[in-house]
């Protein structure tokens, strides 16, 4: 009997050492997703530790005789005649407030991805209960609920937003709020359909047979298999959250003209878009770089966690 | 065979399905009495009616289908009356179904271990008892002694004892083993941690027989169990579910269309033709002694390696169209033997010999 379950542990320890040299190969064969992730990964970690590499406090530290200056080892450069010649090199340049705009974008990283997560989480759990409801139930409870997120689908996002935004306020969690009552409604069709096709399958039926209950049914052996679109989504989403969320900033809805964030940073080079380039640059390149490695997370991401396709 | 208390009985069941075509009238007053620890074999052609049964028995009809009348009793309480929550119930507790193909009916996105657990941990209440046992008998009690602890549960039987919720989970995995072994996989540990996909259709019909075991049911229904597999390992599963008869204390209904199927493993066999059954005998008596002119002619079509023949008989016609089928018996336009009064009205089933009913004018 010991023997036997020492075989067994050993057995275990194999397999998911197999399984590890799998995913490693399944990211080998795919060199783009292993870059993505790992951009992703340094974004994620930067997220966490920007507050200890950046004194938070240089976001008020206004310095106006470096506005709009880019001072490198390679240029000096500026609107007018004033040059800076400090003690301090300004690699990204320097934005209207005269603040380095390297240690704004790292300021800004914590606060964007923690909008994207909460956000793509809070959308995709609210989108996945209420379309598995809407799946599984059928009937005029499906039919109101689609109804609902067509309402939603009728308008483009971005101007949605901008309406909720412009009713419930700009403040940051009220801009969180109005980016999440536009999201939701995606979530929700696609939940819609997996489990749609997911509750015809036979091995429902037998655990109808098996006597098991609707939420059981629902929760416990429809959604582990419908779930693998939602993640895929939620990751390619948290892109598109990032830009739509500095979408609004940038079109004015930020609480402070002085906020690091990505789109308001962006804002702020929007006059000065040929005399500090870098100024809308930077930012938006920042922007530009998260929702490419995410996006190529996502795609990557369906053939390491599926089951089905693993072994 | 002594008669015996029957467990479920069918009664005139009558059943439709409205379609775009019209109405098919897939049952037509089947009558069927399983009795306690039988195993009875419903054979008949496709589109017979046998699945429906089946399906009506455990309350799983797909929506298109009503019940025009007739009633199925199970332990003398009417299965057609109860609402779905009270059948839902009584398929937990009571009934267990093993379907026809095994490559879809497991999910594909859990372990064994998942599956097989939940099943047991539905009724925590049983492991509980069963922790206690083992403490109280110091050894590593399995499957059979699970089962044994079902008559006492009956009886209001509540413990002061307390049980950890690990302990529980821990005795679950234990029973999930044990089962396993019950139905001949072998190193049920490593099938606990593989998924559906990775099982042979053998292994995997196991684990389902394995699932409807973990309810410990009154009344086992094998919905064509050996028809998706191939022949050697339909032999292996029948010979697991001949041996399983003795191990569980259940009455099995099989539906196949094989009769060797249901030779190999019935103690009684139901022949159905176009939503009625047509003949009810032991499994000898009706190889024996077939009565109606349908077993007849079906006997007659079995290949014969003894002694062969050139040619094979076949019953004349075709199976009856369920949505206009023929008035009176609805096999009388095949029927070598007809006679006026076949095509006016369905005969009724009538006990011949003992133990042998038939629904025929010729007796």
């Amino acid at each position: 009997m010991k023997s036997n379950s020492l075989r067994a542990r050993r057995g275990e320890l194999e397999a998911k050492l197999a399984d590890l040299k799998y995913t490693l190969y399944l990211l080998r064969k795919n060199p783009l997703v292993v870059a993505g992730s790992l951009i992703a990964f340094f974004f994620i970690i930067l997220s966490f530790v920007a507050n200890q590499i950046v004194d938070p406090d240089s976001a008020i530290a206004f310095d106006f005789r470096r506005s709009y200056m880019w001072n490198n080892p390679i240029i000096n450069w500026g609107p007018g005649a004033a040059i800076y010649e400090g003690p301090e090199f300004l690699y990204l340049g320097a934005d209207g407030y005269g603040r380095d705009l390297l240690k704004m974008i790292i300021l800004a990283i914590p606060l964007d991805m923690e909008n994207a997560f909460i956000i793509t989480v809070a959308a995709a759990a609210i989108g996945v209960t209420i379309g598995a409801i809407a799946g599984y139930v059928g009937g005029r409870i499906d039919e109101a609920i689609l109804r609902i997120t067509d309402i939603f689908f009728a308008f483009p996002g971005l101007i949605l937003a901008l309406v909720f935004a412009a009713i419930l306020g700009r403040t940051i969690p009220t801009l969180r709020l109005a980016i999440l009552l536009v999201w939701w409604p995606t979530y929700v069709r696609l939940m819609r359909g997996q489990v749609l096709s997911e509750k015809e399958k036979s091995y429902v039926e037998a655990l109808r047979a098996l006597g098991a209950g609707h939420l059981r049914i629902l929760f416990r052996h429809i959604l582990p298999n419908a779930i693998y679109p939602i993640l895929v989504q939620a990751t390619l989403d948290f892109g598109g959250v990032i830009l739509t969320f500095s979408a609004l900033m940038f079109l004015g809805f930020s609480p402070s003209p002085a906020l690091p964030e990505l789109g308001n940073l962006a804002s702020d080079g929007y006059f000065h878009v040929f005399d500090a380039p870098w100024l809308i640059l930077f930012p938006g390149l920042t922007m530009l770089i998260i929702a490419l490695a995410f996006n190529l997370v996502g795609d990557g991401l369906r053939d390491v966690l599926d089951p089905r396709l693993r072994r | 065979m002594r008669k015996k208390d029957s467990i479920l009985e069918i009664r005139g069941l009558k059943v439709n399905f409205h379609t775009y075509r019209g109405e098919v009238k897939a049952l037509n007053g089947v009558e069927l009495n399983l009795y306690k620890r039988e195993v009875l074999g419903l054979v008949g052609e496709s589109g017979c009616g046998k699945s429906v049964t089946g399906l009506t028995m455990i309350g799983l009809l797909p929506e298109n289908a009503y019940i025009l009348g007739g009633e199925i009793l199970f332990k003398g309480e009417n299965l057609l009356e109860k609402s779905n929550e009270e059948m839902r119930i009584i398929r937990a507790r009571q009934f267990a179904t093993v379907f026809q193909d095994p490559m879809t009916f497991l999910n594909p996105v859990l372990t064994m271990e998942a599956q097989l657990k939940e099943v047991f941990m539905l009724g925590t209440e049983a492991l509980k008892q069963a922790a206690i046992k083992q403490r109280s008998l110091g050894r590593n009690i399995g499957y059979s002694d699970f089962l044994s602890l079902k008559e006492k549960s009956g009886s209001n039987y509540t413990s002061e004892e307390k049980v950890s919720k690990a302990e529980i989970k821990k005795m679950a995995k234990q029973i999930c083993i044990d089962v396993l072994r019950v139905v001949k996989l072998p190193d049920p540990e490593r099938i606990l941690h593989q998924y559906p996909f990775e099982l042979s259709g053998g292994m995997r019909q196991r684990c389902m027989i394995a699932m409807a075991l973990a309810r410990r049911p009154s009344v086992f229904l094998a919905d064509e169990i050996t028809t998706a597999l191939d022949v050697t390992i339909q032999a292996q599963v029948l010979r697991l579910m001949r041996e399983l008869r003795d191990v569980i204390d259940a009455s099995t209904l099989m539906i196949t269309h094989d009769l060797a199927v249901a030779a190999e493993i019935a103690d009684r066999i139901a022949v159905m033709y176009g939503g009625n059954t047509v003949e009810v005998a032991s499994t000898r008596e009706i190889f024996r002694n077939p009565l109606h002119p349908y077993t007849r002619m079906l006997m007659k079509a079995i290949p014969n390696v003894a002694d062969p023949v050139e040619r094979l008989e076949s019953i004349p016609g075709t199976v009856p169209e369920m949505i206009n089928p023929p008035l009176g018996c609805r096999f009388h336009p095949r029927c070598p033997s007809v006679m006026d009064k076949c095509s006016m009205e369905a005969p009724k089933l009538k006990e011949i010999v003992e133990d042998h009913e038939v629904g025929c004018y010729l007796y």
